[in-house]
């Protein structure tokens, strides 16, 4: 049995939580102090809701060709690669679809829409699907010169993946201040990075909270790798015309996807990936999140409520 | 001056230079065994300056993280049975019906580090949309 330190904070619009083996002592106290560090600069340069961030500078810079910081080209190259495995549909490039649908500022504390509310609105089961002319594609990086060239004017969102991002970037840096086989977790709003398990040790139990369904409770085991939850109902609002929106958009229509899910938690070797495959899935629509899920396993929960375990050999279900 | 006058200040010279060495080395002889008491009390960890020393940066210390020790628990579980009726492909559900519920939500039980008050209990990991 595991006994862990905790901690937890707001940041990046959602709720960071940490968990370490309290066994690993000093290092664990550094560890947890040097990730809420790492992520508070992580948040200042890739916060699209912070005029002086590093994204806004280059979204607004009239340069083609930009310098950027290791982290910045971190973040776009785990973007690009995300589209690219998605087919487009994890696009990095809908922040101004995002703006237009209302999303503009950011909404840490601000209630969403009842989920009854959201779901009454997707009565039809629509897949996204990629813009075809997949703006993402003109996004070039040069390693050698750390420099991304693409076209001004080009506004790029951090949202798809920074926090899957984010959540791998401190477990790569707990993997260097922690003793080897130290078990921790990760969590950055629901993308969830967790130790490798050691000998001897349990695994990871984490639970699932769908929307909608909320009194039933799913539980994943994990022996290490990632899971991540990508889901409409926590940040859904009325539009300038009283429509309700979220931010899922599909890239198709630089619109609120509507495709009959409401939520997925998608089990991946990298929180980044479970993020993209949770979000691939549920503008996939069901019929290809079904296949994308039973891979590597995961939830879907759809509009009537329909909760869909994929893979349970790594699930139990209680209420 | 006689012979017994001569003695006798030879007799006191000597004495005074023996009463001196003795005074001497009882000087080096507390001296060392000071130094071998503070050596003993160094290596014990018991150095009073440095205790003191670490006693106020601890207490200079703020406290940056909320520390709570949970255990994580086994639950039993009833398997959903009408996702698998839907899906056809989940492992594990037994058949037709509501889902129902064994046990109680699992809470993080809370052990009892040397500490009061209690801090609050911890969440459960758990991943959600955010």
């Amino acid at each position: 049995m595991t006994e862990f330190a905790f901690t937890e904070f707001d940041l990046m619009g959602t709720r960071i939580r940490f968990w370490i083996d309290q066994n690993s002592g000093h290092a664990g106290s550094t560890a947890l102090a040097s990730g809420e560090r790492f992520l508070r600069n992580f948040d200042r340069r890739l916060s699209r809701f912070r005029p002086d961030s590093e994204l806004s500078a280059l979204n607004a810079n009239p340069a083609e060709t930009v310098a950027v910081s290791p982290l910045m080209f971190r973040f776009l190259r785990s973007a690009i690669d995300a589209a690219e495995r998605s087919d487009g549909l994890v696009d990095p490039t809908l922040l101004s679809a995002v703006e237009a649908a209302g999303y503009r500022e950011s909404r840490a504390g601000v209630s969403p829409l009842p989920i009854a509310e959201v779901l009454a609105v997707g009565n039809s089961a629509v897949p996204a699907g990629p813009n075809p002319e997949a703006p993402w594609k003109s996004i070039k990086l040069d390693r050698d010169d750390r420099t991304v060239t693409r076209p001004p004017g080009l506004m790029i969102d951090s949202g798809g993946s920074g926090k899957g991002l984010a959540a791998d970037m401190v477990a790569e840096l707990w993997q260097q201040l922690l003793p080897e086989g130290t078990s921790y977790i990760v969590d950055c709003g629901g993308d969830m990075r967790v130790g490798p398990q050691s000998a001897g040790s349990a695994p990871y139990e984490i639970g699932v909270k769908t929307s909608p369904a909320p009194a039933r409770e799913l539980k994943l085991t994990l022996s290490g790798g990632a899971v991540a939850t990508s889901g409409i109902g926590n940040r859904s609002w009325l539009d300038g015309e009283g429509r309700v929106a979220h931010h899922l958009i599909d890239p198709s229509t630089g619109k609120p996807a509507w495709t009959g899910i409401a939520s997925v938690t998608a089990i991946g070797d990298t929180a980044l990936q479970a993020e993209t495959i949770a979000k691939t899935a549920l503008l996939s629509g069901a019929p290809r999140a079904r296949t994308l899920l039973a891979e590597r396993g995961g939830v879907m929960v759809d509009f009537d409520g329909v909760v869909t375990p994929l893979n349970p050999t790594q699930m139990a279900v209680a209420a | 001056m006689t012979m017994a006058a001569k003695m006798n200040k030879t007799t006191k010279a000597i004495a005074r230079r023996r009463s001196a060495e003795r005074v001497a080395m009882l000087s080096v002889a507390g001296f060392l065994i000071i130094v071998a008491i503070l050596a003993w009390r160094l290596q014990s960890g018991l150095d009073p300056v440095v205790n003191a020393g670490a006693q106020n940066t601890a207490d200079r210390q703020p406290v940056v993280h909320r520390r709570l020790i949970i255990k994580r628990k086994v639950v039993t579980a009833i398997v959903d049975q009408p996702v698998a009726r839907e899906t056809g492909s989940a492992a594990g559900a037994t058949g037709g019906g509501q889902q129902t519920a064994s046990s109680a939500p699992p809470q993080p039980v809370a052990s009892a580090p040397a500490q009061a008050p209690a801090p609050a209990p911890a969440p459960a990991p758990t991943t959600s949309a955010s």
